[in-house]
């Protein structure tokens, strides 16, 4: 069969398009370090969240050096904490969200970043996060979870470690 | 009418406690609060946060009590997003009891007294956890749930004041009625919803007589009462006049010990009835014919709480004016873009006059359309000499911007919009 040489180019040229998009991904796995929402978190009994291990009582808890863990809880129409209270984290340590539901299915995204994962009840979203800039990020709850899911958000303020009051973490 | 009895025996107890207390202090003291307690608008959605479903513009009067309860998350509002009650007034120095009784409640303090120093309990908790504070300065706490308070989940405390002693209006032996109608003008009752009624209680203690028309221009016709809603002095003759056809008085509920029987013969404009009423209590009636359209009204027979003046205040309830016409406005343009089809279609393939279809011959008609002659390619390219150049071009530009788009989205919009999940 004899193909015209013009169509052997583009032929080829979309071969290249679309090992450029796998090798892309596995750069951003590999070389950026972007990974995914794992299960890993494991699960958790939805009406007594802190039943198993795998869940502590909502809050910050200082995990080892420049690694903290954050324990959320989303519920109808706030996150505990994050809604009353600002989740405040220290700049530049390993930040590792620990997310549960104890009702209906909720959504964690902080705005305009790639943090972002749905919320599902008896299932803990693990997810670790730097951040390097200090300010405020805001959360917002992307599952319809009701009446005032409108009205379901929060914040984190990072802070710069030298301000991080240590007061405010349980020991691990 | 439990409300009711309590406030009779409570009260009853109070004109015991004061004794010769005379009638000129009971009116200095109801003086000190209005009839109905204003909020400024703090249960309506004009303030922050939505409409209060479960104020019915009453407030539950605590007075006098060492300890009160108010229930945190009671079912209102669209779910378990409600104060109840949702407005309640007590003597200073009340220990009020808030319990939740649902869960991610919390009480976030709005407004409150110049000197007070109430502050609230910020921290979201679940049912079965309690927190009590006592009130001490007189005045209006204005509080709200924080993750309700959208739906309209907000409530007030009201320290001291109230009926402390004046039933006002007719004087201090009046028993107080609250203007309180519970679902009866809505929907969820029997009957349509009541669209003369907006809320408010025409006010008539005090006059001997007192009219009201029964089929008057409402609820899409002449199909209402005129006022809906009415408060006399118990012993007042209520004169219902026909003013339009077909209409009658069916008693729906009336309280313990009354003997209202209503009219329930159906009779034309021009006909009138009365009655006169003598036990305190609410009465609701409503006209059978017109049930459906919210042909409905109440009568309170009493002053109101904590002074005369003016009625029951608003509910909470709202009319939809002009509903009716928008519906059969927009059901008419539906139904008009629904037939537009079948008339256009019709309109197309109606048969041509016999007087046009003679002007065209056949003869005319082949010559103003010829047939193309059939053409014969000027050169013949083989296979190696086509060079579709123009295409390349497209598929170079096409793959450019598709390259363009990707370095972009991956690049620029996902891996720089840090933080990121990494692990």
């Amino acid at each position: 069969m004899e193909i015209h040489r013009f169509e052997k180019l583009w032929l080829v040229a979309a071969f290249v398009l679309i090992a450029a998009f796998i090798a892309t991904i596995v750069y951003g796995s590999l070389v950026a370090g972007v990974s995914m929402v794992s299960d890993d978190g494991g699960t958790v009994d939805p009406d007594d969240i802190t039943a198993s291990e795998n869940f502590r009582e909502p809050g910050v808890y200082q995990a080892g050096d420049g690694e903290y863990d954050v324990y959320v809880e989303a519920r109808q129409f706030a996150f505990v904490p994050g809604t009353n209270s600002p989740i405040r984290v220290p700049a530049n340590t390993e930040v590792t969200f620990y997310i549960t539901s104890s009702d209906v299915t909720h959504g964690f995204d902080l705005v305009g970043t790639n943090v972002n994962t749905m919320v599902i009840p008896g299932q803990v979203a693990q997810l670790t996060v730097e951040f390097d800039e200090t300010g405020t990020h805001h959360i917002v709850c992307h599952e319809y979870c009701g009446a005032a899911h409108h009205d379901m958000e929060g914040t984190v303020e990072v802070v710069a470690q030298e301000n991080f009051d240590t007061e405010e973490v349980t020991e691990a | 009418m439990t409300r009711l009895d309590e406030t009779l025996s409570r009260r009853g107890l109070m004109r015991a406690a004061a004794g010769t207390a005379t009638a000129v202090a009971a009116g200095a003291a109801a003086t000190g609060t209005a009839a109905a307690q204003d909020y400024g608008g703090w249960f309506t959605g004009d303030a922050k946060g939505g409409d209060v479903g479960n104020y019915d513009g009453t407030t539950v009067d605590q007075t006098g009590q060492d300890e009160v309860t108010v229930e945190v998350g009671v079912d209102a509002n669209g779910g378990t997003f409600g104060y109840g009650p949702a407005a309640v007034r007590v003597s200073p120095g009340t220990t009020v009891n808030f319990e939740w009784v649902s869960n991610t409640h919390n009480i976030v303090v709005e407004d409150q007294p110049e000197g007070a120093d109430w502050s609230g309990d910020e921290e979201i908790n679940n049912e079965g956890y309690s927190y009590s504070h006592t009130f001490e300065t007189e005045g209006i706490y204005k509080y709200y749930c924080q993750p309700h308070l959208s739906l309209g989940m907000k409530a007030a405390v009201v320290v001291g004041g109230g009926d402390g002693g004046g039933g006002g209006g007719g004087g201090s032996d009046q028993p107080t009625v609250e203007a309180e109608y519970g679902n009866w003008f809505t929907a969820d009752a029997d009957g349509g919803a009541t669209d003369n009624f907006d809320g408010t209680t025409v006010d008539e203690t005090g006059s001997d007589d007192v009219t009201v028309e029964v089929g008057t221009n409402a609820n899409g016709g002449t199909f209402g009462f005129g006022p809906a809603a009415v408060r006399v002095s118990p012993g007042t003759t209520v004169n219902f006049e026909w003013v339009s056809n077909t209409h009658n008085v069916v008693v729906q509920s009336q309280p313990e010990g009354a003997g209202w029987s209503g009219s329930e013969d159906i009779n034309n404009e021009g006909y009138s009835y009365s009655h006169t009423f003598e036990t305190p209590g609410v009465y609701t009636y409503y006209c059978q014919p017109h049930l459906s359209v919210g042909m409905k009204g109440a009568i309170v027979v009493g002053a109101a709480p904590g002074g005369g003046g003016d009625g029951g205040g608003p509910t909470g309830q709202r009319a939809v004016p002009g509903s009716t016409l928008w519906t059969s406005a927009f059901a008419g343009s539906v139904l008009l873009a629904m037939l537009a089809p079948i008339v256009a279609s019709y309109y197309r393939n109606r048969p041509v006059p016999e007087a046009d279809r003679l002007d065209t011959g056949d003869e005319q008609q082949a010559a103003a359309t010829p047939e193309a002659d059939p053409y014969e390619p000027e050169t013949e390219l083989g296979h190696d000499e086509y060079d579709p150049v123009g295409t390349l071009a497209s598929v170079a530009i096409y793959f450019l911007i598709l390259v363009g788009m990707w370095v972009f989205m991956y690049f620029v919009e996902f891996l720089g919009n840090g933080p990121t999940i990494i692990g």
